[in-house]
Order: structure tokens, then sequence, then C-alpha cells
């Protein structure tokens, strides 16, 4: 009888435990959000939810930043880093249970979902006209929907460029390309003479490496993926003509690497231009690249003002930008801090620990010294910018990236291709959510 | 008469419990969402079929379908059957040092984590300096364009998966190999039994159940295989070359927001496993050996 009760209380309690377990959860979150509007409301706390991108070193450099916005205004800032990888995962996890933060962090393709769900604000009413005087980041180019949901910490990042290397183009006696037409017949050149022509990969997993092998080549077309309706327009003429010339690298010159449909293009830039095979190769133009080409003493140019057909530029960068949150308790003190960090004061300490590019006007340079004029250049001419923002983008980017490689691999014309993809895109609704 | 005992369902309680909301409650919530236009930030718009009938007409989709059987039906049959010869030959060699660098090298795969194995495939297989590639251009395969190759890329994916998972099947073998009486053999070679003979006799009936198990616990991970492919390929290269069910409803719920339609892809899977299994079990409805 003793040994059956025990086994009783002991199944009651696991039982118990199990529920409250499952209760405390619930609990917890609901005890949570309102310590922590209580907390925000009484003493001031604000949580703010960052991608880890610093190199382990995102919570020192954003203590150091934080601090004197935290000290003057009394209040505690939290931050949550989170990989890259999980990010928006976690993001709509937490965004959907309303447990997400004050200000949060977002690029381009991220925003169409959380404005169609009310989930970030409009900054129109809060931005002065100081702001959009000071600010480089807050012009059209830079809007989502035609509105300012954010404000970048940073000018456009992650840049593609061209880089060339100079002593390949010396031995086939060429000079620095500028137009599509150089480029292919460099490549052509520095494929007869024993080397690869571009060192390109189209063997990503997913449509990042569209960002160094489609976007900034369609926009020197003079094209774009998508109009401002948010229609899918790449079976236009520009879209053609862009998968055309990608087409013919590999399919007709043959100056890619023969393995270029394996590496992703990151992986071909460090096999074959990294290491002085390749005459060309488009990548991320930041400071660890330049850091990387010195280390391998590779005696390199670069340009972000490749010509088109046509004559036209465009080199594509990242503008990903600090959100205020509709669910922000107090959403005056988190614009501060979004205006704070972005701004004169803690927008340059970030710069200078993070050596991004200036987001004001009359800021200081802390880049790379020589990426500075042409970079300056190319931004005050509208050559560097940022994709469109549209509804349904990350499906029609993964389309878009698997056809490509379709394409590439020669399984369909570039016609077809993007006829494919325009159709793909447009079957699926891409209007703005009744109001 | 004796009062009926009700205290076996005490003891099963906490486990039911958990069953319950972390199984059977989920299975219930994935059939309404399935029903639904949901993209996990705005209210669920109930779509009634909408979700189950575009995806039957998705060519992506029933190309994933196509490839998942595909890789179920060669990657568990090779898998029980490497996992079986070799339990064999280690068990014959269990004392010696070379058993024993083989059984502990066969498992190690299974203990790492897929992600991890998966990059290092990629490393050797992009890497012209690796030894991987030395050995396979004995064979005039260059390894690096096998990821990129639409022919070759759906193998390479099928031969990783089994060294990946050969050894954990091994070692369940094994366990069933040591319960094996040594009279047995021995009676039977004092018939004159051939090596063949004893494995086709002796060997194979007694160990009946494991290879029941180990084809259930095979079908049932490569229909989830998603690890793996998610990392050396994406799906590709192109669309869908080397997709499988579990990586669309991964795209769908988690990159494309389209949590519905992702729903309704894990609801097809639940069906076409459970359809499966419940086929399997008929196929080997008899469990046990008779020489036990």
């Amino acid at each position: 009888m003793k040994k059956k009760l025990v086994s009783i209380l002991l199944c009651v309690s696991m039982t118990a435990c199990l529920f409250a377990g499952c209760g405390s959860k619930q609990e917890g979150a609901e005890k949570g959000t309102e310590e922590k509007k209580e907390e925000t409301a009484g003493t001031g706390t604000l949580e703010v939810w960052l991608p880890a991108k610093l190199n382990g070193e995102d919570e020192a450099v954003w203590d150091e930043i934080s601090a004197p916005f935290e000290k003057e205004h009394g209040v505690d800032v939290t931050f949550q880093f989170t990989s890259w990888k999980d990010y928006e995962s976690k993001y709509s996890s937490a965004i959907s249970t309303k447990s997400g933060p004050d200000v949060g962090y977002m690029y381009v393709e991220m925003f169409p979902t959380y404005i169609d769900a009310g989930a970030v604000e409009d900054l129109g009413e809060y931005l002065t006209d100081e702001d959009y005087e000071n600010y480089t980041v807050l012009g059209d180019q830079y809007k989502i929907f035609g509105k300012n949901y954010g404000i970048a910490q940073g000018g456009p990042e992650a840049v593609l460029a061209m880089f060339y290397n100079k002593e390949i183009l010396a031995s086939i006696e060429e000079s620095a390309p500028e137009t599509w037409e150089d480029v292919m017949r460099i490549a052509k050149k520095a494929k007869d003479a024993g080397k690869c022509g571009i060192a390109q990969g189209w063997g990503q997993t997913f449509y990042q490496d569209l960002n160094w092998n489609w976007y900034s080549f369609l926009y020197q077309a003079g094209g774009d993926i998508f109009d401002e309706e948010g229609k899918c327009i790449l079976d236009e003429k520009e879209g053609v003509e862009t998968a055309q010339f990608l087409y013919d690298l590999k399919n007709t010159e043959n100056v890619l690497p023969e393995d270029t449909m394996s590496l992703t293009n990151s992986e071909a830039f460090e096999k074959y231009f990294l290491s002085g095979e390749a005459a060309i190769g488009f990548v991320s133009a930041g400071s660890s690249m330049f850091e990387q080409l010195k280390e391998n003493n590779i005696d390199y140019g670069f340009t972000y003002e490749l010509k088109g057909n046509n004559g036209s530029m465009g080199a594509r960068a990242s503008v990903d930008q600090l959100v205020l949150m509709s669910a922000a308790e107090d959403k005056e003190l988190a614009f501060e801090f979004i205006k704070y960090v972005t701004g004169k004061e803690g927008g340059e300490k970030y710069h200078e620990l993070t050596k991004s590019n200036p987001n004001m006007k009359d800021q200081k340079w802390y880049g790379v010294e020589e990426a500075e004029e042409p970079y300056t250049k190319a931004v005050g001419e509208g050559t560097i910018r940022p994709i469109t923002a549209a509804r349904r983008a990350p499906e029609v980017y993964d389309y878009l990236w698997k056809e490509l490689q379709e394409m590439m691999n020669g399984s369909v014309t570039p016609e077809d291709a993007m006829k494919d993809v325009a159709e793909y895109a447009n079957a699926m609704d891409y209007s703005a959510p009744a109001e | 008469m004796k009062k009926r005992d009700y205290s076996g369902y005490l003891y099963i309680l906490p486990f039911f419990m958990v069953m319950l909301f972390f199984w059977y409650i989920p299975i219930l919530m994935s059939g309404w969402f399935s029903l639904t236009e949901y993209n996990a930030l705005s209210t669920p718009v109930f779509a009634g079929f909408a979700n189950y009938k575009a995806l039957l007409q998705d060519k992506i989709f029933l190309k994933s379908i196509r490839n998942t059987l595909i890789f179920v039906i060669t990657v568990v049959p090779l898998e029980t059957l490497l996992g079986f010869l070799t339990a064999v030959w280690v068990e014959k060699r269990k004392i010696t040092w070379l058993g024993k660098f083989v059984r502990n090298g066969m498992f190690i795969p299974s203990l790492a984590s897929a992600s991890i194995v998966s990059i290092v495939w990629r490393i050797l297989l992009n890497n012209d300096q690796s030894p991987l590639a030395y050995l396979l251009s004995f064979f005039g395969i260059n390894s690096s364009m096998i990821l990129g190759s639409k022919t070759m890329v759906f193998p390479a994916l099928i031969i990783m998966e089994v060294l990946m998972g050969t050894g954990y099947y091994m070692v369940l073998y094994l366990a069933y190999l040591v319960d094996i009486p040594e009279s047995y053999y021995e009676a039977a070679r004092l018939d004159g039994a051939s090596g063949f003979q004893l494995m086709r006799y002796i060997t194979a009936p007694l160990i009946k159940p494991a290879t029941i198990m180990i084809v259930f616990l095979g079908v049932i991970g490569t229909f989830q295989s998603f690890d793996m492919i998610y990392i050396m390929t994406g799906g590709g290269p192109g669309q869908g070359t080397t997709a499988t069910v579990m990586l669309s409803l991964y795209l769908y719920s988690f990159k494309y927001s389209k949590i519905g339609y992702g729903m309704a892809i894990g609801n097809l899977l639940i069906i076409l496993v459970a359809f499966l299994t419940f086929m399997q079990r008929r196929l080997l409805r008899e469990k046990t050996s008779n020489l036990y």
C-alpha cells in the first residue's frame, strides 16, 4: 500500500511538473511582458535585437556605443544578438507571439511582411526637416514603398565592385575594363593566355549570390526586377540582355572556371582571383576584401562604375536599417535611441569601431582609404544603390537564382529563363493588403 | 470481486501529456493552419483546400516528392545492407585492433552533427588538393564538378547519406549479433554449412527483428533528410534538382513566410510516411524469428 501511495504521489508530482513547465512558459512570457512594460514605463528599459555581424565583438561594440545614451536617459538598453542564419525566423516567431523588441534591424527583403502586418512604425511623423537634411540615407532610393520605416546606421555597405588583376591585364596589353564589352574581351584574352577569365561562382545554395552575380549587371543594363507596383519585369529587354551577357560568359565564350557551378562566388573569387589566376572578379568591396587582396600580394584595381551596353551604371549595395517596432511601449524613447546610434555621436562611434561607411553629411571616413573617393562619388551619383522592396520577394529571388543556375548549366535559354521567372513571380499576389 | 486498479493510467499520464501537447495538438493545429493563408504575423485567413490544390500543381514540389522517394528507395536498402555486412565482418573480428578501428571509425560519423559533416564534404569536394579529389581523379572524376552537375550531384548525396548512416545501423546489428548463440553455428558447421549458408540460414533470420527496426528507422529518417541537402545544395543546382519534401517544407515555412503552405506540405509528408510505414508493416508482418 505504501509503495502504491508513493508511486501515485510520484506520478502526480511528475504531471504537476509537466503542467508547471508548460504553464510557466506561457505565464513566464506573459509575466515577462508585463514586467517589461512596467520597467519600460518606470525605470526605462529598451530591448534591441540585432544580427550578430561583428565577428563576436557585437556586445562589446554596442555596449560602448549605447553607454552615453543609457546614462543620459537613465535607461537600461538590453541587446540580443542572433546569427544571420536564424535572424529572420527568430524575429518573425517573436513578433507573432508578441515578444519582439522595441528596436529591431531589418534588411530590404524583410520589410514588406512586417509593414503589411503593421509591426513597424512609419518614421515620417518622427523625422524632422533637420534629419532629412543631415542623413544621407533617407532619400527616395532608401525608402520602402515610398516611406521611411527605418534609419540605416551606415551608408550603403557590401557594395558590388569589379576587381581586376593589373598584372594579368598588362600581360595581355589591356587596361582597366569600363564596359561589358571590355570585360568580355579581356576575359577571352586572359583565357587564351592560359589564365582564368572571370572568377565567378554559380554554386551558391540560395539566392545570396544574386548580390554579386545579378543585381548590378541588371542595373547596368538599365533594368530592375520589379516595377513600382511590384510586378516582375525581368522578361523585358533589359532582363533578357543581362541574362544573355552572363550566359555568354559561360556557354558561348567559356571564360568562367570549369567548376563555376559548384563554387559560391566568394569561393570562386578566393580560388581564382586571390591566387592570381583570374583577370576579373566581382565581389563585395568591404575592408576585409581589401585586406585579403593585400595579404595575397595581388596587384589589383577596382571600380563601381562598370557600364552596360547602353552606358548605364549600377552597383548593388545593402542598406539595412534600424526600425521602431509598433509594439514598443515607449516609442519616443525607442526612436531617440535609433537617432542616437545612427546620429552624429553614436553613429560616428559605430563607424569608427566597425569601419563602416558614413550615413550623414560631413562625417569622417573610417573605411579603406583608397575606396573613399570612388565610393563617395558613386553614392553621390546614385550608381551605388540598394535593391527594391517587393512583396513575395524572397520566393521570387530564390526561384530566379535557381532558374539562373538552370540557364548557366545550359538547360534553358536566357529569354525562356526570364520569361519563366516573370510568369512565376506575377502569378503570385503582390498587391498591398486592404487597409 | 477484486477492484480494478487504475494506477497504471497514472504511470503513463506524464508521458501521455507530453505526447498530447507536443505531438498530437501540434499535428491538429498544423491541419488547421494548412487550410489557411498565414504568414506568422497576420491573422490566418481560411482558404479551404487551396494550399493542397496549389501543392499538387507545384512542379517543384512534385519533383521534391519524386526525389524523396528515390532517396528513400536507394539509401535505406544500401544502409541496411552495408550496416549488416559490416556488422557481420566486425563481429568476427571484435577483439582485433582492426575490428575495433572499423567499428569506431564507422560509428563516429553518425555521432557528428549532419551540418558539420556536410560542410566538411563540401570542402572536400570543392578543394582540388583534398584526399577525396585525389582519389576520385583515379576514376577520371573531377570532384569540384560534382556539386554543380545536375547528373552527378544526386548520386553523390545518396552516397554521402549512406556513409553517414551505415555506422549507426552497424551498431544496432552488432547488438543483435552478439546474442546469437555460438552453438547454432557450430552445429551448422558440423553439418557442412558454408560461410554464406551460415549467414543466409542462421544470421539473417535471427536478426530479422533488427532488420525490421532498421528499415523502419531508415525510412522515417530518410524521409526527413534535411540538413545535408540544405547545406550542400539547397535543393539545386537549378529548379528542384535535389529538393526534398522536408527542404520544401522549410523553405515555404521559414524563408518565404508561407506557413499555411508549409503546413500543407508537412501534412502530406505525415500521410505519406504513415502510408508507407503501414504498407511496410503489412509486408514484414512476421516480426520475430521462428528459430527463437
